[in-house]
């Protein structure tokens, strides 16, 4: 296992040489050699620390939480004990807002630290220090998206999730913009004729993806459409999936939002989450809430401090970018402690996995008699499913054998009897067969 | 205490892991995603072992104020 010993094989190497040797042998050469173990030690191969929690687990008898299907916004994923460790820290969870920046270094930081890491992540160059969540950071793109453009026509799509669309019509009804939804393909898709026909005026497009029902978008298209119409792309993501897919930044997206509970947070029962919104720099003036920029102090030292705030509402009152003027600092600090925990191969790791396992739960699930796909365009790691049987009756079912299974669409969409299911890395294959052998019992 | 703190991205060592998944335990299934919606560059996300970001972290903790510390008047 290669995080439990933290130099590299490279490094170690580079010490050896250092100190005139080629090989770690060299070092027990003081050893007498009839002394020495001439064998590899007779232990397992090493166990990841998710393997281990479950291994324990299940000596006391705990199975832990309930095997879990669904997603739709709230995902279950590994979280490194590390984020906890970090986080846990009395210095960074009794803090306050660090307005005084001479107290607050290592808070301004980690911020800074967090925007950074959601640059990279997005491709995009300003970030702000977080909103509530990614419903909230939708709608505050919106606003955006007029101030950048002085129109007030917004055209969003329906597969947006519906929890961030009624956000997006309360922010439209009270703020005076006018809300354009645009229907999905019978793939799953936003439908670009739709876009083109409805581009003219309006100041962007807000494009979900993997969108709810977890089809992924094409950014591309949509950017190079409503750019032509003098219109802006944000576009709304999962912060994992950009471990496979192509950051919006890179996609010709303006704004990006997205979600941040992936990233280290515990579903928690719905919050607190995360509000990520990153921007291309001729638009850093326009993002809400807080931002730390690096600056000098006195002694000429890097430090950081809240900076623009002439954006902000305690500056300057009715004319500010937004009435957020609060940011989810213990939130950021987790996904930023995740991000660097996983690193770039660890993230790929885990969205390749989400991917992988929500594959292999599909096509398991479509062998099962009377259970059928509802779009076909390509999925991340979530996908809806419908058959004959009542939503209701099969969770029902499954909830008695163990498991929490997908997300029934009724909840969202009156009468739509589809189900929503969802498959992470903590989806162990073991889970995941003993879940299709489940569900094949409940439909029967 | 030192005037300033590297940041992550500064001791960031090629090759560095702070996590590991257990390995991929169904079949790998190819080419799930079309091309042109795929990622062509690596993130360039810092690479950190836990004790490198439990140090880092640390660190920035003690540059810090909190309630446990003493009282902080809200707007200060």
């Amino acid at each position: 296992m290669r995080s439990y010993v933290p130099n590299t094989s490279e490094e170690r190497q580079a010490m050896l040489e250092a100190i005139g040797l080629s090989k770690m042998e060299e070092l027990f050469i003081d050893i007498p050699i009839e002394a020495r173990l001439k064998r590899e030690l007779s232990l397992d191969k090493g166990k990841s620390e998710l393997e281990i929690r479950r291994h324990i687990q299940s000596l006391v008898g705990n199975a832990g939480d309930l095997p879990l299907f669904r997603g739709a916004g709230a995902y279950r994923h590994y979280i490194p004990a590390v984020v906890k460790a970090i986080t846990s820290r009395s210095e960074f969870y009794t803090s306050y807002t660090p307005y005084q920046a001479e107290m607050s270094q290592g808070m301004l930081q980690s911020i800074f630290e967090y925007q950074t890491l959601m640059c990279e992540l997005t491709g995009f160059d300003a970030s702000n220090a977080s909103v509530y969540d990614g419903g909230t950071a939708c709608a505050e793109a919106m606003v955006m998206l007029r101030s950048a453009t002085r129109k007030t026509k917004v055209l969003c799509s329906s597969g947006l999730h519906p929890e961030y669309l009624e956000i997006l019509r309360t922010y439209a009804r009270f703020t005076g913009f006018s809300l354009v939804e645009l229907p999905l393909t019978k793939e799953g898709v936003t439908d670009i004729k739709a876009l083109e026909e409805n581009a003219e005026g309006a100041a962007g497009v807000i494009i979900q993806s993997p969108n709810f029902f977890g089809c992924i978008e094409n950014f591309k298209s949509a950017a190079d459409l409503i750019h032509a119409k003098n219109g802006l792309l944000v576009a709304a993501v999962n912060p994992i999936s950009l471990g496979l897919l192509v950051r919006p930044g890179d996609a010709g997206a303006d704004i990006c939002v997205g979600e941040g509970q992936p990233l280290g947070l515990a579903l928690s029962a719905g919050g607190p989450y995360l509000g990520i919104m990153t921007a291309k720099q001729k638009l850093m003036r326009s993002l809400p809430g807080r931002i730390v920029g690096q600056t000098e102090d006195s002694e000429g030292n890097r430090a950081f401090v809240l900076t623009l705030q002439g954006r902000e509402q305690h500056i300057r009152r009715e004319k500010a970018a937004s009435n957020i003027c609060s940011n989810q600092s213990l939130c950021a600090l987790s996904a930023a402690v995740y991000l660097s925990a996983m690193g770039p191969k660890g993230l790929k790791e885990v969205a390749e996995q989400c991917l992988q396992k929500a594959h292999y739960l599909k096509e398991g699930i479509l062998a099962i008699p009377k259970m059928r796909s509802r779009f076909e365009a390509p999925f991340f790691h979530e996908f809806v499913i419908e058959s004959e049987i009542s939503s209701a009756k099969l969770n029902k079912g499954l909830r008695k054998r163990g498991f929490i299974g997908g997300l029934p669409l009724s909840r969202y969409y009156k009468g739509d009897e589809g189900i929503l299911y969802c498959a992470t890395e903590a989806n162990s294959r073991n889970e995941l067969d003993e879940f299709l052998n489940a569900l094949e019992v409940c439909a029967k | 205490m030192r005037s300033t703190a590297p940041l992550l991205f500064e001791q960031s060592r090629p090759g560095r892991r702070g996590s590991d998944l257990p390995l991929l335990d169904v079949p790998k299934l190819d080419n799930l995603i079309p091309e042109d919606l795929l990622g062509n560059s690596k993130l360039r996300l810092p690479e950190l072992a836990e004790v490198d970001l439990i140090r880092h972290y640390t660190r920035l903790s003690r540059r810090n104020f909190g309630l446990y510390i003493s009282m902080q008047p809200p707007g200060c």
